[in-house]
Protein backbone atom coordinates (compact mmCIF):
# COMPACT_ATOMS: atom_id res chain seq x y z
CA UNK A 1 0.00 0.00 0.00
CA UNK A 2 1.28 3.50 -1.18
CA UNK A 3 1.64 6.24 1.70
CA UNK A 4 0.35 9.43 0.85
CA UNK A 5 -2.41 8.86 -1.07
CA UNK A 6 -4.16 11.63 -3.10
CA UNK A 7 -7.11 10.74 -2.93
CA UNK A 8 -7.69 9.25 -6.16
CA UNK A 9 -8.30 5.66 -6.21
CA UNK A 10 -7.92 5.30 -2.58
CA UNK A 11 -8.70 1.65 -0.35
CA UNK A 12 -7.20 1.81 3.02
CA UNK A 13 -5.67 -1.08 4.59
CA UNK A 14 -7.48 -1.98 7.43
CA UNK A 15 -5.06 -3.83 10.26
CA UNK A 16 -6.41 -4.56 13.98
CA UNK A 17 -4.34 -4.75 16.73
CA UNK A 18 -5.39 -7.63 18.93
CA UNK A 19 -3.53 -9.97 22.17
CA UNK A 20 -5.93 -11.55 23.97
CA UNK A 21 -4.76 -11.04 27.32
CA UNK A 22 -4.68 -7.56 27.99
CA UNK A 23 -1.90 -5.02 29.62
CA UNK A 24 0.60 -6.30 26.96
CA UNK A 25 0.75 -2.64 25.28
CA UNK A 26 -1.83 -3.07 21.81
CA UNK A 27 -3.47 0.31 22.88
CA UNK A 28 0.86 2.04 22.92
CA UNK A 29 1.08 -0.24 19.63
CA UNK A 30 -1.48 1.73 17.36
CA UNK A 31 -0.58 4.87 18.72
CA UNK A 32 2.77 4.85 17.80
CA UNK A 33 2.20 2.58 14.71
CA UNK A 34 -0.46 5.06 13.69
CA UNK A 35 1.91 8.16 14.33
CA UNK A 36 4.73 6.50 12.98
CA UNK A 37 2.47 6.03 9.66
CA UNK A 38 1.34 9.20 9.55
CA UNK A 39 4.64 10.39 9.99
CA UNK A 40 6.05 8.17 6.74
CA UNK A 41 2.99 10.20 4.60
CA UNK A 42 0.25 8.13 5.13
CA UNK A 43 -3.14 8.87 6.22
CA UNK A 44 -4.39 7.03 8.83
CA UNK A 45 -7.50 6.45 11.49
CA UNK A 46 -7.15 4.84 14.77
CA UNK A 47 -10.17 3.13 15.82
CA UNK A 48 -10.65 2.57 19.43
CA UNK A 49 -12.45 -0.97 19.21
CA UNK A 50 -13.11 -0.69 23.43
CA UNK A 51 -16.28 0.07 23.85
CA UNK A 52 -16.83 0.83 27.88
CA UNK A 53 -12.93 0.97 28.08
CA UNK A 54 -11.86 4.15 26.14
CA UNK A 55 -8.30 4.27 26.28
CA UNK A 56 -6.88 5.08 22.91
CA UNK A 57 -7.75 8.61 23.37
CA UNK A 58 -5.41 9.36 26.19
CA UNK A 59 -2.73 7.71 24.72
CA UNK A 60 -2.63 9.80 21.82
CA UNK A 61 -2.77 13.16 24.08
CA UNK A 62 -6.76 13.56 22.45
CA UNK A 63 -9.22 13.23 25.27
CA UNK A 64 -10.19 17.15 25.78
CA UNK A 65 -11.43 17.17 21.97
CA UNK A 66 -13.93 14.22 22.14
CA UNK A 67 -17.21 15.27 21.20
CA UNK A 68 -19.00 12.06 19.71
CA UNK A 69 -18.00 8.14 19.73
CA UNK A 70 -18.00 5.17 17.77
CA UNK A 71 -21.29 4.41 18.95
CA UNK A 72 -22.77 7.83 18.25
CA UNK A 73 -21.76 7.18 14.19
CA UNK A 74 -23.16 3.53 14.69
CA UNK A 75 -26.71 5.09 15.85
CA UNK A 76 -26.94 7.91 13.65
CA UNK A 77 -26.42 10.67 16.27
CA UNK A 78 -23.36 12.02 14.03
CA UNK A 79 -21.54 12.09 10.53
CA UNK A 80 -18.20 9.82 10.63
CA UNK A 81 -16.38 12.95 10.08
CA UNK A 82 -17.57 14.24 13.14
CA UNK A 83 -16.11 11.66 15.37
CA UNK A 84 -12.83 11.97 14.01
CA UNK A 85 -10.34 13.64 15.72
CA UNK A 86 -7.67 15.33 14.16
CA UNK A 87 -4.34 14.86 16.10
CA UNK A 88 -2.53 17.81 17.50
CA UNK A 89 0.62 17.04 15.39
CA UNK A 90 -0.39 15.48 12.01
CA UNK A 91 -3.02 16.71 10.51
CA UNK A 92 -3.96 13.39 8.26
CA UNK A 93 -4.08 11.33 11.65
CA UNK A 94 -7.34 10.93 13.10
CA UNK A 95 -9.08 9.26 16.24
CA UNK A 96 -12.60 7.61 16.18
CA UNK A 97 -12.81 7.31 20.31
CA UNK A 98 -14.85 4.29 21.93
CA UNK A 99 -18.11 5.03 23.71
CA UNK A 100 -17.09 5.32 27.36
CA UNK A 101 -20.37 4.34 29.37
CA UNK A 102 -22.52 2.83 26.78
CA UNK A 103 -23.45 -0.84 26.24
CA UNK A 104 -20.91 -3.45 24.50
CA UNK A 105 -23.60 -4.87 22.36
CA UNK A 106 -24.12 -1.23 20.92
CA UNK A 107 -21.59 -2.23 18.22
CA UNK A 108 -21.78 -5.36 15.89
CA UNK A 109 -19.56 -6.89 13.31
CA UNK A 110 -21.22 -5.61 10.83
CA UNK A 111 -21.44 -2.05 11.86
CA UNK A 112 -17.39 -2.27 12.34
CA UNK A 113 -17.49 -3.41 8.69
CA UNK A 114 -19.74 -0.64 7.46
CA UNK A 115 -17.53 2.29 9.24
CA UNK A 116 -14.69 0.53 7.54
CA UNK A 117 -16.07 0.41 4.82
CA UNK A 118 -17.54 4.13 4.16
CA UNK A 119 -13.19 5.31 5.93
CA UNK A 120 -11.77 2.56 3.34
CA UNK A 121 -11.89 5.23 0.51
CA UNK A 122 -10.38 8.26 2.20
CA UNK A 123 -7.18 7.06 3.92
CA UNK A 124 -4.49 4.70 3.63
CA UNK A 125 -4.74 2.68 6.49
CA UNK A 126 -7.45 1.93 9.62
CA UNK A 127 -5.51 0.93 12.44
CA UNK A 128 -8.37 -1.06 15.10
CA UNK A 129 -6.98 -1.23 18.94
CA UNK A 130 -9.10 -4.65 19.93
CA UNK A 131 -10.04 -5.06 23.29
CA UNK A 132 -8.36 -7.79 25.36
CA UNK A 133 -10.38 -10.98 25.63
CA UNK A 134 -12.05 -13.19 22.74
CA UNK A 135 -15.39 -12.03 22.69
CA UNK A 136 -17.55 -9.68 21.07
CA UNK A 137 -15.46 -6.90 21.46
CA UNK A 138 -12.62 -8.62 20.31
CA UNK A 139 -15.28 -10.48 17.05
CA UNK A 140 -15.78 -6.61 16.20
CA UNK A 141 -12.50 -5.27 15.96
CA UNK A 142 -10.97 -8.77 13.56
CA UNK A 143 -14.54 -8.38 11.21
CA UNK A 144 -13.23 -5.99 9.10
CA UNK A 145 -9.58 -6.49 9.40
CA UNK A 146 -7.45 -6.97 5.98
CA UNK A 147 -4.66 -7.91 8.53
CA UNK A 148 -4.48 -8.94 11.91
CA UNK A 149 -1.08 -8.25 14.20
CA UNK A 150 -1.52 -10.21 17.38
CA UNK A 151 0.79 -7.89 20.42
CA UNK A 152 2.44 -9.99 22.80
CA UNK A 153 4.86 -10.13 25.95
CA UNK A 154 7.58 -12.47 25.97
CA UNK A 155 5.70 -13.93 29.53
CA UNK A 156 3.92 -17.57 29.64
CA UNK A 157 0.79 -15.85 29.93
CA UNK A 158 0.76 -13.60 27.34
CA UNK A 159 2.00 -15.70 24.89
CA UNK A 160 -0.56 -18.63 25.28
CA UNK A 161 -3.59 -16.35 24.82
CA UNK A 162 -1.31 -15.12 21.64
CA UNK A 163 -1.47 -18.48 20.48
CA UNK A 164 -5.37 -18.62 21.56
CA UNK A 165 -6.38 -15.77 19.55
CA UNK A 166 -3.44 -16.77 16.07
CA UNK A 167 -6.15 -19.98 16.50
CA UNK A 168 -9.21 -18.26 16.58
CA UNK A 169 -7.93 -15.76 13.47
CA UNK A 170 -7.26 -19.09 11.32
CA UNK A 171 -10.54 -20.95 12.25
CA UNK A 172 -11.72 -17.08 11.03
CA UNK A 173 -10.07 -17.58 7.75
CA UNK A 174 -8.64 -14.44 8.31
CA UNK A 175 -5.10 -15.57 7.65
CA UNK A 176 -1.87 -15.88 10.10
CA UNK A 177 -1.33 -12.78 11.58
CA UNK A 178 2.03 -11.06 11.73
CA UNK A 179 3.72 -10.85 15.41
CA UNK A 180 4.55 -7.77 17.70
CA UNK A 181 7.05 -9.04 20.22
CA UNK A 182 6.63 -5.82 23.40
CA UNK A 183 8.47 -4.94 25.69
CA UNK A 184 11.29 -7.36 25.51
CA UNK A 185 13.93 -6.84 27.77
CA UNK A 186 17.21 -7.80 26.57
CA UNK A 187 19.31 -7.85 30.17
CA UNK A 188 16.72 -10.49 31.29
CA UNK A 189 16.58 -12.45 28.20
CA UNK A 190 20.75 -12.49 28.15
CA UNK A 191 20.78 -14.18 31.72
CA UNK A 192 17.77 -16.42 30.31
CA UNK A 193 15.60 -15.34 32.61
CA UNK A 194 13.19 -13.84 29.79
CA UNK A 195 11.59 -15.64 26.81
CA UNK A 196 13.66 -14.52 24.09
CA UNK A 197 11.85 -13.66 20.67
CA UNK A 198 13.29 -16.53 18.94
CA UNK A 199 11.48 -18.74 21.45
CA UNK A 200 8.26 -16.79 20.76
CA UNK A 201 8.24 -17.08 17.55
CA UNK A 202 9.08 -20.77 17.70
CA UNK A 203 6.34 -20.91 19.99
CA UNK A 204 3.83 -18.95 18.00
CA UNK A 205 4.81 -20.10 14.77
CA UNK A 206 3.93 -16.47 13.34
CA UNK A 207 6.13 -14.03 11.27
CA UNK A 208 7.95 -11.30 13.14
CA UNK A 209 6.99 -7.65 12.30
CA UNK A 210 8.57 -5.96 15.32
CA UNK A 211 10.38 -6.27 18.82
CA UNK A 212 9.51 -3.43 20.89
CA UNK A 213 12.28 -3.26 23.76
CA UNK A 214 11.05 -2.26 27.15
CA UNK A 215 11.58 1.23 27.70
CA UNK A 216 11.18 3.87 30.07
CA UNK A 217 10.57 6.73 27.65
CA UNK A 218 7.15 4.82 26.99
CA UNK A 219 5.60 5.56 30.35
CA UNK A 220 7.17 9.11 29.88
CA UNK A 221 5.27 9.64 26.43
CA UNK A 222 1.95 8.38 27.73
CA UNK A 223 2.19 10.54 30.57
CA UNK A 224 2.76 13.13 28.27
CA UNK A 225 0.02 11.77 25.91
CA UNK A 226 2.93 12.35 23.27
CA UNK A 227 3.18 8.95 21.56
CA UNK A 228 7.19 7.85 21.84
CA UNK A 229 7.11 7.17 17.97
CA UNK A 230 7.73 11.02 17.96
CA UNK A 231 10.82 10.74 20.28
CA UNK A 232 13.99 10.38 18.06
CA UNK A 233 16.23 9.01 20.53
CA UNK A 234 13.34 6.41 22.32
CA UNK A 235 14.58 3.22 21.10
CA UNK A 236 10.87 1.88 21.60
CA UNK A 237 10.14 4.91 19.16
CA UNK A 238 12.42 3.66 16.81
CA UNK A 239 10.87 -0.34 17.38
CA UNK A 240 7.77 1.49 16.19
CA UNK A 241 9.00 3.17 13.20
CA UNK A 242 10.64 0.41 12.10
CA UNK A 243 7.48 -1.69 12.36
CA UNK A 244 5.60 1.66 9.94
CA UNK A 245 8.12 0.98 7.40
CA UNK A 246 7.44 -2.88 7.59
CA UNK A 247 4.10 -2.26 6.98
CA UNK A 248 4.56 -0.17 4.51
CA UNK A 249 6.70 -2.87 2.63
CA UNK A 250 10.04 -1.54 3.37
CA UNK A 251 12.79 -4.17 4.43
CA UNK A 252 13.92 -2.81 7.86
CA UNK A 253 16.53 -4.64 9.91
CA UNK A 254 15.41 -5.79 13.14
CA UNK A 255 17.08 -3.61 15.84
CA UNK A 256 19.69 -4.56 17.75
CA UNK A 257 18.21 -4.63 20.79
CA UNK A 258 20.44 -6.72 23.31
CA UNK A 259 23.73 -5.61 21.21
CA UNK A 260 24.26 -9.08 19.79
CA UNK A 261 24.46 -9.35 16.46
CA UNK A 262 24.38 -13.41 16.25
CA UNK A 263 20.95 -13.63 17.83
CA UNK A 264 19.52 -11.05 15.59
CA UNK A 265 21.35 -12.17 12.33
CA UNK A 266 19.77 -15.92 13.00
CA UNK A 267 16.42 -14.61 13.64
CA UNK A 268 16.05 -12.51 10.71
CA UNK A 269 16.97 -15.82 8.96
CA UNK A 270 14.04 -17.14 10.57
CA UNK A 271 11.71 -14.58 9.77
CA UNK A 272 13.47 -14.59 6.13
CA UNK A 273 14.11 -10.95 6.06
CA UNK A 274 17.39 -11.92 5.00
CA UNK B 1 30.58 -25.51 35.20
CA UNK B 2 26.69 -25.12 33.70
CA UNK B 3 25.86 -28.39 35.53
CA UNK B 4 26.38 -26.44 38.60
CA UNK B 5 23.25 -23.62 38.12
CA UNK B 6 19.94 -24.56 38.51
CA UNK B 7 18.20 -24.12 35.20
CA UNK B 8 17.09 -20.56 34.20
CA UNK B 9 13.77 -19.40 34.41
CA UNK B 10 13.26 -18.82 30.71
CA UNK B 11 13.93 -22.46 29.74
CA UNK B 12 11.14 -23.35 32.37
CA UNK B 13 8.94 -20.68 30.40
CA UNK B 14 9.41 -22.16 27.42
CA UNK B 15 8.89 -26.05 28.82
CA UNK B 16 5.65 -24.82 30.53
CA UNK B 17 4.28 -23.18 27.08
CA UNK B 18 5.25 -26.26 24.85
CA UNK B 19 3.02 -28.34 27.24
CA UNK B 20 0.29 -25.66 27.67
CA UNK B 21 0.22 -24.97 24.00
CA UNK B 22 -0.24 -28.91 23.39
CA UNK B 23 -3.07 -28.75 25.37
CA UNK B 24 -4.77 -25.57 24.33
CA UNK B 25 -4.50 -26.50 20.44
CA UNK B 26 -5.72 -29.69 20.54
CA UNK B 27 -7.96 -29.50 23.43
CA UNK B 28 -6.35 -32.53 25.15
CA UNK B 29 -6.17 -32.39 29.16
CA UNK B 30 -3.09 -32.74 30.63
CA UNK B 31 -4.20 -35.77 32.22
CA UNK B 32 -5.38 -37.38 28.95
CA UNK B 33 -1.87 -36.40 27.48
CA UNK B 34 0.01 -37.98 30.16
CA UNK B 35 -2.24 -41.59 29.93
CA UNK B 36 -1.75 -41.37 26.09
CA UNK B 37 2.21 -40.53 26.73
CA UNK B 38 1.94 -43.77 29.24
CA UNK B 39 0.68 -46.00 26.23
CA UNK B 40 3.45 -45.08 24.35
CA UNK B 41 0.60 -43.75 21.72
CA UNK B 42 1.98 -39.76 22.10
CA UNK B 43 5.94 -39.28 21.02
CA UNK B 44 5.96 -35.92 19.70
CA UNK B 45 3.40 -33.29 18.41
CA UNK B 46 5.04 -30.92 16.69
CA UNK B 47 3.90 -27.11 18.00
CA UNK B 48 4.88 -25.83 14.46
CA UNK B 49 2.61 -27.94 12.20
CA UNK B 50 1.18 -26.72 9.29
CA UNK B 51 -2.71 -26.47 10.08
CA UNK B 52 -3.04 -25.75 13.55
CA UNK B 53 -6.35 -27.15 14.44
CA UNK B 54 -7.89 -26.36 17.99
CA UNK B 55 -10.91 -26.55 19.40
CA UNK B 56 -13.68 -23.41 19.48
Amino acid sequence: VAAGGNGVNMSAQVITLSSGKGGVGKTTAVANIAVALAAEGAKVVCLDGDIGLRTLDVVMGLENRIVYDLVDVIEGRCKLRQAMIRDKHFPELHLIPAAQTRDKNAVSPSDMVRVCKELRPNHDFVLIDSPAGIERGFRNAIAPADRVIVVTNPEVSAVRDADRVIGILEAEEKGKPALIINRLNPGLVKQHDMLSAEDVIDLLGITLIGVVPEDETVIVSSNRGTPVAQDPRSRAGQAFRNIAKRILGQDVPFLDVDKQAGIWDRLQKMTGRR
Amino acid sequence: MGWLMPKRSASRAKERLQLVLIHDRTDITPAELDALRSQRLVADIPLRSVTRRRAE
